[in-house]
C-alpha cells in the first residue's frame, strides 16, 4: 500500500490539498463565468518564470503555451469576442453595456484528484456541465447546454497550489429548444448531405452509420457551432476531437487512474502528454 | 489560509469541511425524496436572525423560514391528492400519507463548491453550483422545467454540527424544458383536473429585494454570487444573509 509511507502529518497534509485543489478549480470556474480571466492567471496559475514557460491551457484544435499566447487567446480573445457581441446588441438597445444578454456557466463535478507520491504534483479530471447564451443579430438571444472535459496539472509552487496545465475538450454543445429533425440532439453528428447520400467520413465501411444506407438520417444544419468561436489558433496544434459525431472512434486521453511518484509531462495534460498513438494509454 | 495550522486542527477543518459538503448534500437529497417541509427542522439553526434569500427578497426570521418549506410540503400535498384523483385505477385506496409526493419529481444536484471556514471554527461559508430539474405542478399539469443557479450559504456550529444561518437559493435559469430560456417560455393549455393550483400561492418574501434577476434578453452582465474567501471570524468577512 502507497500510504504506509507517509507520517500521519503527511497524511493530513495529502488529504487538505486534495480540497484545496478542488477548492482551487472550483474558484477557476466562476472566475472564468465572471470574465475575470486576467485575474484567474494572476491568482490561481503558476507565477514562477521557469513554469510559466511550461504552462499551458489548451481546447480542441491544441495547446496554447506560455503566458503571453494564453493572454491573447484567453484573455483578450474573450474581450473581443464581448465586444462583438455588444456591437449586435447595440443595433436594438444602443445603451447597452459590457457584457449585455451573455450568460454562461460551467460546472465541475465528478471530480478525482490524484497527488504525485512526492506530493507536489496533482492531477484533476472533471466533467463541465455547463450552458451559454449568446446575442443574436435581431435583438434576441439563444441559449445552449455545453459539456466537456476539464482535465488539469496542478503543482505546488512556494507551498501554494498553482494551475500548471487546464485541458478543456469540448463535447457537445446542444441548443436549449429542440432543432426540427435533431431528435433533441445538438451539435455532433455528421453535417447535412444531399438526399440519398452518405455523410462523409460519416457511416464507416458497411454503411451502418447515420446517414448511410441503412442508418438513421444525418443530423440537420444547425450552422455553426457557437463554441467554436472561442477555439483560436493555438501555439501547438494537436487536436483532441474537433467536434464529437456520431461515427467518432473513443477519446484520446493520456493515463489518469494510475498514481505516480512525481511529475511527469509525457501523462501531463501539457502538450508532452498529448496522446498522439491512438489507445496508446491502454 | 492567513496562519499554519497543527495537523490535528488542520485535520478538524477537513472533517468540518466534508461535513458541509453533507449537510448541503442532504439538502439536495431532500428535494428528490420529497421531504422539503423538513428541512428546516433539520439543517437550519434555530436562531431568530436566520434567511432565507430567493430572487425576489427575503423569509427573514425563523416563522419566514420554516413557512417557506412548510408551504412546498402543503403544495406536494395538494398536488399529490390532485394526481390521485385523475388516476383513481390506480391510486385509489391510498392514505394521505402513502400518496404524498406521487408523480412528482425535484432533482437539485449540486457542485463546484467554494467553503472556507473561519479561522475560529465557529462559522463557515460556501457557494455551490446548482443544476437541477424539476416537474412543476401547475394548472396545466406537470411541467418539467430546467433549474440553475446557485445556493450561497453562512453556517454556524451548534453543540459540534453545522447548520444553515443564512443561505441564498439563487435562479439564473427557471424555465420549461424544451424551449430555450431566452425566448418566451413554452406555455400549456389548463387541466381541469389541477385547476385548483390555481389557487395556491407560496408566501410571498417578507422583506421585498431584487437579490437576483433571471435571465432575460437585455440583461446586464450578471457576475456569480461573492466567492467565499479566508477570514478569521465572521465579522471579518461578508455575509451571505440580508
Amino acid at each position: 500500500m502507497m500510504n504506509q509511507r507517509y507520517t500521519n502529518e503527511e497524511l493530513v497534509t495529502r488529504l487538505w490539498d486534495k480540497e484545496i485543489v478542488k477548492d482551487l478549480m472550483a474558484r477557476r470556474c466562476y472566475y472564468k463565468q465572471n470574465d475575470w480571466r486576467q485575474r484567474e492567471l494572476d491568482e490561481l496559475w503558476v507565477r514562477n518564470p521557469e513554469n510559466q514557460a511550461d504552462m499551458s491551457l489548451s481546447n480542441n484544435l491544441g495547446y496554447f503555451v506560455g503566458p503571453d499566447d494564453i493572454k491573447a487567446y484567453y484573455v483578450d480573445g474573450i474581450a473581443e469576442k464581448r465586444q462583438r457581441q455588444l456591437e449586435l446588441v447595440k443595433k436594438t438597445n444602443p445603451a447597452a453595456e459590457y457584457g449585455n444578454s451573455v450568460m454562461n456557466a460551467h460546472t465541475y463535478h465528478t471530480i478525482m484528484v490524484e497527488l504525485s507520491g512526492d506530493g507536489l504534483w496533482a492531477r484533476y479530471l472533471a466533467y463541465d456541465h455547463g450552458h451559454q447564451t449568446d446575442p443574436q443579430e435581431n435583438g434576441t438571444a439563444k441559449g445552449y447546454w455545453t459539456s466537456g472535459h476539464i482535465l488539469a496539472d496542478l503543482i505546488k509552487e512556494d507551498g501554494q497550489w498553482k494551475i500548471l496545465h487546464i485541458k478543456q475538450n469540448h463535447d457537445l454543445t446542444i441548443p436549449a429548444a429542440p432543432v426540427p429533425g435533431a431528435g433533441g440532439g445538438g451539435f455532433g453528428g455528421p453535417p447535412p448531405e444531399a438526399e440519398g447520400e452518405g455523410a462523409p467520413g460519416g457511416p464507416p465501411e458497411g454503411g451502418e452509420g447515420p446517414g448511410g444506407p441503412g442508418g438513421p438520417p444525418p443530423m440537420p444544419d444547425m450552422g455553426p457551432d457557437p463554441y467554436e468561436d472561442e477555439y483560436g489558433t493555438p501555439t501547438v496544434a494537436l487536436p483532441y476531437v474537433v467536434k464529437w459525431a456520431w461515427n467518432d472512434l473513443p477519446k484520446q486521453m493520456p493515463n489518469t487512474y494510475e498514481p505516480h511518484e512525481s511529475y511527469d509531462p509525457t501523462i501531463s495534460y501539457g502538450p508532452a502528454g498529448h496522446p498522439d498513438q491512438l489507445r496508446s494509454w491502454r | 489560509m492567513s496562519r499554519n495550522f497543527t495537523p490535528e486542527e488542520l485535520l478538524t477543518r477537513w472533517e468540518s469541511r466534508r461535513e458541509i459538503q453533507n449537510v448541503m448534500g442532504k439538502v439536495s437529497q431532500s428535494y428528490i425524496m420529497m421531504e422539503e417541509a423538513q428541512i428546516y427542522d433539520r439543517f437550519w439553526s434555530k436562531r431568530e436572525d436566520v434567511c432565507l434569500g430567493v430572487n425576489e427578497g427575503w423569509y427573514a426570521g425563523a416563522a419566514a423560514v420554516k413557512g417557506y418549506y412548510d408551504s412546498m410540503g402543503e403544495k406536494i400535498r395538494l398536488a399529490s391528492d390532485l394526481i390521485a384523483k385523475a388516476f383513481p385505477e390506480k391510486l385509489s385506496g391510498k392514505t394521505t400519507d402513502e400518496l404524498y409526493g406521487v408523480g412528482q419529481l425535484g432533482v437539485k444536484p449540486i457542485d463546484t463548491f467554494v467553503i472556507e471556514i473561519a479561522e475560529d471554527g465557529e462559522t463557515a461559508k460556501g457557494l455551490w453550483s446548482l443544476h437541477g430539474t424539476y416537474a412543476n405542478m401547475t394548472p396545466s399539469g406537470p411541467v418539467s422545467n430546467w433549474d440553475w443557479g446557485y445556493w450561497c450559504v453562512d453556517f454556524v456550529c451548534e453543540d459540534g454540527a453545522w447548520k444553515i444561518w443564512h443561505m441564498q437559493d439563487l435562479k439564473d435559469i427557471e424555465s420549461p424544458t424544451g424551449g430555450d430560456w431566452a425566448a418566451e417560455p413554452l406555455s400549456f393549455p389548463e387541466e381541469p383536473a389541477f385547476a385548483a393550483l390555481k389557487d395556491f400561492r407560496f408566501p410571498e418574501p417578507n422583506v421585498k429585494a431584487t437579490l437576483r434577476e433571471r435571465y432575460y434578453v437585455g440583461r446586464p452582465f450578471t457576475e456569480t454570487p461573492p466567492l467565499p474567501e479566508p477570514y478569521e471570524t465572521f465579522a471579518d468577512t461578508f455575509s451571505y444573509g440580508m
